[in-house]
């Protein structure tokens, strides 16, 4: 059996420098929800179509950044394991940290990040019918991916929220962990 | 002053139309549109016929002039045609239909994951920055 | 060759807003792990990844045209300089190299050593020389050249993730089109 002369493990970790044209991630995107739209029954499905998508990134996501980023150690508090999402995990994505991370003042079990200019949400500007549609449902699953591989299991879901004097919503990614998870916390 | 504004995808259907100080309305829309269109075609190969050095009809024709209007034309090599009609005095608006392709309709139309290429532009984003950049002219 | 284009692609390149190219690689990635899940067949996986590519080749030559502002091509070599040096590097990133031309100069190699696609991916052996994993770019190609009167066809030769080479896809040139009347104008 031939081997390629570098297989992949013997490849240096990318150090994720290189770039490429948003437009691309744009139009590769574009491409990704006209096909799950073209496979699903009810437009409700489309986010989780996506979400599930994203879900399949995570837990590759986190062992790169784990290895690359943080000496192979891994976070196992909450409060460590959400800065690193917040700020690792998002740098890596989106160039960027998160623009907050806030703990809901509703419900014990909820954290929200949120990004005042989410990449996915750029282009998209959705006709009536889909008025609710929230394209970081993608970024959602990436994060629900991250966290249940590094065993936080949570429910993750993207909303819109409008800001006052701003033209654009800002993207609020609503963490909700499980009961096991707080309960190991306090 | 600026009258309308037509923008022709590949198939010649008009993707998107508006229009400003017309005082004569018209009688049937999707006609003139399809006139227009037709129009077009023959005078691009006319210019190609007629032209003492090759040309490309596509690039080499700019607008023309009638007494109460005048027509400005830009066509890109993918074959999407922007037109817009004015008063016969306004000055050469090929710069400006050639930002209209490239900062809003690449950005806002063709980037647009739900914007299907062979249907007309209605969504607000291609819309509303499309109006500021005529009202200063007209 | 002519250092024009070289130059350009880079102009080009630094010009544009980017995203970090590991976002790009695992979306992608997600993207074909999809099509293999909800295809059992791998060659029509190969199809809708050429589909999904040609897709947003229709699109991405508009913007193309408008961020590289290249007029219309002399020949078929002057088009493949431009999509190998311009086009790639300004979605991409990296630039691809021209070879084997054929005598009637229809035909040609783009051979692609840096393929941002691949990173992190490695084809089980039963996928070696069934799952052509970049088959997007061959779409992406044939939608882009189609909306500039060119009519042709790609086809992956190798595939960096079955052969030990890098990858290469066969481009040829089948018909010129002619800027024909639009059905229902006569």
């Amino acid at each position: 059996m031939n081997r390629p002369q570098t297989n992949i493990v013997d490849r240096p970790v990318s150090k994720g420098k290189a770039e490429v044209n948003i437009s691309s991630f744009a139009f590769l995107f574009s491409e990704m929800i006209q096909y799950c739209q073209d496979r699903i029954k009810a437009g409700h499905e489309l986010e989780k179509k996506l979400s599930d998508m994203g879900y399949s990134i995570g837990p590759r996501l986190l062992e790169l950044l784990c290895v690359r980023e943080k000496n192979s150690k891994r976070e196992t508090k909450l409060l460590g394991i959400l800065s690193f999402i917040h700020t690792t995990v998002w740098k890596s994505l989106f160039g960027k940290t998160a623009d907050s991370l806030e703990k809901s003042t509703e419900a014990e079990d909820e954290y929200m990040i949120s990004d005042n200019n989410m990449v996915v949400n750029k282009f998209i500007s959705l006709p009536k019918h889909l008025g609710s549609l929230n394209c970081a449902a993608f970024v959602a699953g990436i994060i629900e991916g991250i966290l249940c591989s590094a065993e936080f299991p949570a429910r993750v879901t993207a909303h819109n929220v409008t800001v006052e004097g701003k033209k654009f919503p800002k993207t609020v990614i609503l963490i909700k962990f499980n009961p096991e998870v707080i309960e190991r916390n306090i | 002053m600026i009258y309308n504004i037509y923008i022709f995808n590949k198939d010649g259907l008009c993707v998107y139309y508006e229009e400003w100080n017309k005082r004569k309305q018209s009688v049937n829309l999707a006609e003139d549109q399809k006139l227009l269109f037709g129009m077009l075609y023959s005078l691009k190969a006319f210019i190609s016929t007629s032209s003492p050095k090759p040309i490309d009809p596509k690039t080499g024709f700019h607008c023309f002039k009638t007494s109460t209007y005048k027509l400005h034309y830009y066509e890109t090599l993918s074959c999407i045609k922007f037109i817009i009609l004015t008063d016969p005095n306004t000055p050469d608006l090929r710069e400006d239909l050639k930002k209209i392709y490239s900062s809003i309709f690449v950005e806002y139309v063709v980037k647009n994951p739900i914007y299907q290429l062979k249907s007309t532009i209605k969504f607000y984003a291609f819309v509303n920055p499309i109006k500021p950049n005529f009202k200063q002219k007209t | 060759m002519n250092k024009k284009y070289d130059k350009l692609g880079t102009d080009v390149f630094n010009k544009v807003e980017k995203i970090s190219s590991e976002l790009f690689t695992l979306t992608y990635g997600a993207l074909v792990t999809q099509l293999i899940k909800d295809y059992e067949d791998i060659e029509q996986v190969n199809i809708k990844l050429e589909q999904m590519g040609y897709n947003i080749g229709i699109r991405l030559i508009e913007e193309f045209l408008a961020k590289s502002g290249i007029g219309r091509c002399q020949d078929f070599i002057e088009t493949a300089e431009v999509i190998a040096k311009v086009g790639f590097k300004m979605f991409l990133g990296v630039t691809a190299h021209i070879s084997d031309w054929d005598s009637d100069k229809k035909e040609f190699h783009l051979i692609i050593e840096d393929n941002p696609l691949i990173d992190f991916v490695e084809l089980p052996d039963h996928y070696k020389h069934k799952l052509y994993y970049s088959n997007i770019l061959c779409g992406v190609i044939r939608g882009a050249l189609e909306m500039v009167q060119m009519k042709v066809k790609c086809t992956f030769v190798k595939c960096a993730l079955s052969d030990e080479s890098t990858s290469e896809i066969k481009v040829v040139l089948e018909e010129v089109l002619s800027d024909l009347i639009p059905v229902g104008y006569d």
